[in-house]
């Protein structure tokens, strides 16, 4: 303790319960007056050992887990995690069953994004944009309620397809979201976008050199808000995006703002791919029939056979071989490293989360900011704890 | 002498009854219409017949049966002290505020505030620069919770940057008028037009500070419940949390009816020329709860300004604009300008 400057420095404990570290976020601040001196983030609040967990378990009994990763896309996870076994297993997916996938996981994007647009207006103030993009929300979930009965973990995404083929009633329900939810979401643009408060709380903010986005390994619209033109849908193709129009937003900013407008624009792509699977639609299958996950429906007499006892406790045998798959979530490159040693369960299994990334970013970005700011600066960057501790 | 002190022991209790009511209200209505602007419906299982209006007695009985939680390293008597003045000083604040036109009796006026004060206005802007007190001993004696201090400092900060610069707005119309008098403020505007006319940039500078003195939304940085989970009140429960709330309802009042007298012409109005009391009395309440509601309105839209912005705002920008604007209205008095 040896001079005055020692002692203005206050430490604050910013979480693990706080209003605005979206879940159990806990961070370590030292404040020089409201000057962010230092960020500590500390993770590990919501560890559940899932890569672990991983290995004891097959390839299909992981499927619920994974939806506990980023919990407000459950969607997307499932996909990615899918389209990961599927490329160990080289799998062919039937074109329906494609095409419900990029619905579903296009739906999970916007209601994803529509929860980060109110928790970050929130998080800046405004009280009233939550309750409208919560309202939009709760409709993508009515959906996919009708699609999965399940509204926050579908396990819907299964390798080699679907669980279920999508009901006319849900293809009503998303022509009618199409149709009404580009007006609504005006209502909140009209709010914020050119709002004069907004732009100077998020202008300039949080700025994220193109270089330094790329060093850091961000990805995902936090990426494109520094101007990196990289979205995996476009870059490393799968499914059928190829086959789809849409832009990849990016803007060369870097600040909040900059996050914001890719978001908000990515919500827009998202509705215009939408559009183009509700057309193209096609009939067939939405499970591929020779997938080994896939057993025939048994009549009732025949009773359990072994070898199904043997299957559902050793799981279905894999090539053995390491892959890696990411796909683009609504947070960034959410990666599966699977290493398959021909056995049942994968022998290793790392996750590779984009929120775990952005938040040890976190600390170079906000110091020298104000207090205010790191809360917009974790809102924009959009991470979500079940992501970041596993 | 003794008639005097009736009328005002009187005058006292009734209108402590009738702020009582207005926060009570004020608290449904502020619920209600947030819910009206965010598609929810409010309070309504409360009196579900009267739309949930009791829902305020409801959640007042809540915090007096709440234990009082005082921290065990607060500053117990400026803890206990904080909230008491932070509904105290606005109230006295209000016991200037005119209530409506004064009813001419006979051949003299009775005078609708508790105190009829000829330096109405001083002493209003006296006792709402005391309300910061209340945030700042607050923040710290909330024993080392360093949100509250933070809030109890944005506090400062925020105070010292508008209350220049309030002053200054206000000195425009009290210029104009030459009078301290609220009531001789309103009578000045009832041979001309109403002040905001003649001071348009007053006006706009005024209804800015209006929001920073009364810390709503895009201004309530002490307690920016995003960055500082309350800020001054963070350790506070019970009664005692209730006190703030109370004091800002009477703050929002004080400075809407603030706002009306000095811009908006007071109790004047169309078709009023002094006589019909209720309708002075009715023009008067309509704008002030029309400016009440601004602050609603205000708290359901905007998002909120930094603190370092608020001061920059005020300090570059509104201080010049005003000191400038005062200076003119100088000039423009002493050379018999028309004002407009």
């Amino acid at each position: 303790m040896n001079s005055v400057e020692e002692t203005r420095r206050v430490e604050i404990n910013m979480g693990p319960q706080h209003p605005s570290t979206h879940g159990v976020g806990r961070f370590i601040l030292t404040l020089n007056g409201e000057i962010i001196e230092d960020v500590k983030p500390v993770c590990g609040y919501l560890h559940r050992g899932l890569e672990k967990l991983a290995e004891n378990m097959t390839y299909q009994q992981f499927m619920p887990i994974v939806d506990r990763l980023d919990y407000v896309a459950s969607m997307n996870n499932d996909l990615a995690y899918c389209l990961a076994v599927e490329k160990l297993l080289g799998m062919e997916v039937p074109e329906r069953a494609e095409y419900i996938r990029v619905i579903v996981a296009e739906l999970g994007r916007i209601a994803s994004h529509l929860i980060w647009l109110g928790t970050m207006a929130l998080d800046i103030g405004a009280l009233t944009p939550f309750f409208y993009t919560f309202r939009d929300r709760e409709t993508i979930y009515d959906m996919f309620e009708e699609i999965c009965g399940a509204r926050l973990m579908y396990n819907y995404v299964r390798i080699g397809g679907v669980a279920k083929d999508i009901t006319p009633k849900f293809m009503e329900m998303l022509k009618h979201f199409l149709d009404t939810f580009p007006r609504l979401m005006k209502e909140t643009d009209g709010l914020l976008t050119k709002n004069r408060i907004w732009m100077r709380r998020t202008k300039d903010v949080g700025v994220i050199s193109y270089d330094d986005a790329i060093n850091w390994g961000l990805s995902g619209p936090s990426l494109r808000g520094s101007g990196v033109n990289w979205d995996l849908r476009k870059n490393r193709p799968y499914g059928i995006y190829p086959s789809l129009e849409f832009d990849v937003p990016y803007f060369p900013e870097g600040d909040v703002y900059a996050r914001y407008l890719v978001r908000l624009e990515e919500i827009n792509q998202s509705v215009r791919i939408l559009r183009q699977c509700v057309e193209k639609i096609p009939a067939g299958e939405y499970m591929n029939p020779e997938s080994p996950f896939v057993r025939p429906m048994k009549k009732p007499k025949e009773g359990i056979a072994l070898k199904d006892f043997v299957l559902q406790i050793r799981g279905v045998k894999m090539p053995v071989g390491e892959i890696y798959f990411g796909a683009e979530n609504p947070k960034g490159e959410l990666g599966f490293y699977i290493v398959s040693d021909g056995a049942g369960k994968p022998y290793r299994m790392k996750i590779r989360t984009p929120s775990f990334v952005h938040v040890f970013a976190l600390p170079k970005i906000v110091k020298g900011g104000l207090v205010a700011d790191i809360v917009s600066v974790i809102s924009s960057l959009d991470f979500v704890f079940g992501e970041v501790d596993r | 002498m003794a008639m005097h002190v009736l009328t005002g022991v009187i005058k006292f209790i009734v209108a402590f009854a009738v702020l009582g009511i207005y926060a009570l209200v004020m608290l449904w209505f502020e619920r209600k219409a947030l819910g009206f602007f965010q598609i929810r419906i409010g309070p309504k299982l409360v009196s579900s017949g009267l739309e949930g209006l009791l829902q305020p007695v409801a959640d007042m009985l809540k915090s007096l049966w709440k234990e009082d939680i005082v921290p065990h390293r607060a500053d117990k008597l400026v803890f206990w002290v904080a909230p008491v003045i932070g509904g105290m000083f606005p109230f006295a604040a209000a016991l200037a505020m005119p209530f409506g036109p004064p009813i001419k009796i006979g051949g003299s006026y009775f005078y609708l505030s508790i105190v009829h004060v000829n330096v109405g206005i001083l002493y209003i802007l006296a006792a709402l620069g005391l309300t910061s007190y209340s945030i700042l001993s607050a923040g710290i004696a909330a024993g080392g919770n360093k949100y509250s201090l933070i809030g109890a400092q944005r506090e400062v900060a925020q105070m010292v940057s508008y209350e220049v610069v309030m002053a200054l707005a206000l000195l425009n119309p009290i210029l104009m008028a030459r009078s301290l008098d609220l009531y001789e403020i309103v009578a000045a505007q009832s041979h001309h037009l109403w002040f905001v006319f003649y001071q348009p940039v007053a006006f706009v500078v005024f209804l800015i500070c209006m929001f920073a003195t009364a810390a709503i939304v895009p201004f309530d940085l002490p307690e920016a419940e995003q960055e500082l989970v309350a800020g001054y009140n963070t350790e506070y429960s019970a009664m005692k949390m209730a006190m703030f709330p109370f004091g800002q309802f009477i703050t929002v009042l004080v400075m809407s009816s603030l706002m009306v007298i000095f811009f908006l012409g007071g109790w004047t109005g169309p078709y009023w020329d002094g006589h019909p009391w209720i309708l002075g009395f009715i023009w008067y309440w309509v704008k002030v709860l029309f400016f009440v509601f601004l602050f609603i309105w205000s708290w359901g839209t905007f998002p909120r300004y930094r603190y370092d912005q608020l001061m920059n705002m005020c300090w570059k920008i509104l201080l010049p604009i005003s000191v400038l604007n005062v200076l003119w209205t100088g000039f423009a008095l002493i050379v018999h300008l028309p004002m407009i």
